[in-house]
């Protein structure tokens, strides 16, 4: 192990460790801190997207990001700045079946990545290696089309070597 | 210990040149009351500033020397001011306000916002919370109230916010927005809510403006005369629903102007799936 790896591991045996008293499944737990397994070391690693939707009123459904199918990959935060005032959509997790994070399509992702900000993903979003985050958009019907950009962030989980 | 999130606000009519002192707000007999937040509401069209407060703690000394703002210290213009450490008020008790009129003119509808939980002995009332074991999603929950009028007189009422057959769901943000897919919206400024739980307990004391107990997604005015937050309001402890239970709120509105508002209220937390 170099020197580097060294402190790859160390870095990532610091971060299992947590807080005293800290259990993984603390619903309560700070945001900061989430929980790493033994083996694994998880890297930054965000997810950029962009997609074209027509102005019309209709909805656009299941559009696609596809991950890279290198490793895990957990999303733990969420941007997209150009849909406010523009319309609506609706978020899923990369299960099979996927999971709806809204109840219905909602106005601008019901605030997910609005503004100059990231929104947290809370809790944290575990993604197969390859898996697919889809994406509903339904927009007003001002005519012409809108270019939707916006990022997921988190980490790839990738194996101790 | 339950705790409960509570919002009480004093609503001032009118406030006098002079000023008011020893203005009591009024605490509920069923539950101790833990401040944590105070925050002003200006006055629509007044400048920010236009009046300053100081209130008793519960020893019954003031917590400042001074008529202060949030802008003093700790607070900011837009968050209010923190109370930490928290500040407990007995069940049945008061917080006794005094309100300094710094314009020298009459001003109408001041509020001041204290933020914080009921405190309930255990057992004394249902308290749902996470099952043993669990998987945890999040969830937003959308809410479309369609042309809300400029008046509302008794106000639009139980709304509701549902958790599914399958599923719990923790509140624990949410922002309201103005938007009308179908363009052509009002601007509100006089906008207020009342979130109740399933027994149509409600959270707070009186309605509350939408800018203070909401966020909204947008940076700027959309009607109000303060600036929006720029974020999501947040409710301390979560409010936990079970399974097919049921959240209302009730929507109330005194603008003059402004049209026909139509309001996305999101609703946001995480769903609970027992396991």
């Amino acid at each position: 192990m170099n020197f580097i790896e060294k402190a790859l591991a160390n870095l990532s045996a610091t971060r299992q460790r947590g807080p005293r008293n800290f259990q993984a499944q603390n619903q309560y737990r700070a945001q900061w801190i989430y929980y790493t397994p033994p083996g694994f070391r998880d890297e930054p690693f965000d997810v950029a997207w962009s997609f074209t939707i027509n102005n019309n009123g209709n909805p656009y459904k299941n559009n696609p990001v596809q991950l890279d199918d290198d490793a895990p990959y957990i999303v733990r935060g969420f941007y997209c700045p150009n849909l406010l005032n523009n319309g609506s959509a609706e978020l899923y997790d990369a299960n099979t079946p996927s999971n709806a994070l809204s109840s219905a399509i909602t106005y601008n992702f019901g605030g997910f990545g609005f503004g100059p900000f990231t929104w947290p993903m809370e809790p944290e979003l575990y993604c197969n290696p390859g898996a697919l985050l889809m994406i509903d958009f339904q927009l007003n019907n001002g005519g012409g089309t809108t270019t939707l950009s916006g990022c997921f962030l988190g980490v790839k989980r990738r194996k101790e070597c | 210990m339950i705790e409960r999130h509570q919002d009480y606000q004093l609503n001032i009519p009118t406030l006098p040149a002079g000023g008011l002192a020893n203005v009591e707000l009024l605490l509920d007999s069923d539950a101790a009351f833990a401040a944590r937040l105070v925050k002003q509401r200006y006055t629509p069209g007044a400048p920010s500033g236009g009046w300053a407060y100081r209130f008793r703690a519960p020893s019954g000394g003031y917590e400042s020397n001074a008529h202060r703002f949030d802008t003093f210290g700790r607070g900011t213009l837009l968050e209010g001011n923190p109370l930490y450490p928290q500040m407990i008020y007995p069940a049945n008790g008061s917080i006794v306000v005094d309100i300094k009129n710094v314009t020298g003119v009459q001003q109408t509808n001041v509020k001041l916002l204290f933020r914080g939980s009921k405190l309930y002995p255990d057992g004394s009332m249902p308290a749902p919370t996470y099952p043993a074991v669990c998987s945890i999603l999040p969830q937003v929950l959308p809410v479309q109230v369609l042309n809300i009028p400029q008046n509302t007189g008794a106000g639009i009422l139980n709304n509701q916010i549902n958790a599914q057959i399958d599923w719990d769901f923790a509140l624990r943000y949410a922002n309201a927005d103005p938007f009308s897919p179908t363009g052509g919206n009002g601007t509100y400024d006089q906008l207020y809510v009342q979130l109740k739980d399933q027994t149509q307990k409600p959270f707070s004391n009186v309605p509350i403006h939408i800018d203070d107990l909401f966020g909204s997604q947008s940076s700027t005015a959309t009607g109000s005369t303060t600036t929006n937050p720029f974020w999501p309001g947040l409710f301390l402890p979560e409010i936990y629903v079970p399974a097919n239970g049921i959240l209302y709120f009730d929507i109330f509105r005194s603008d003059v102007a402004g049209g026909n508002v139509t309001m996305q209220f999101s609703f946001g937390g995480a769903k609970v799936y027992r396991r």
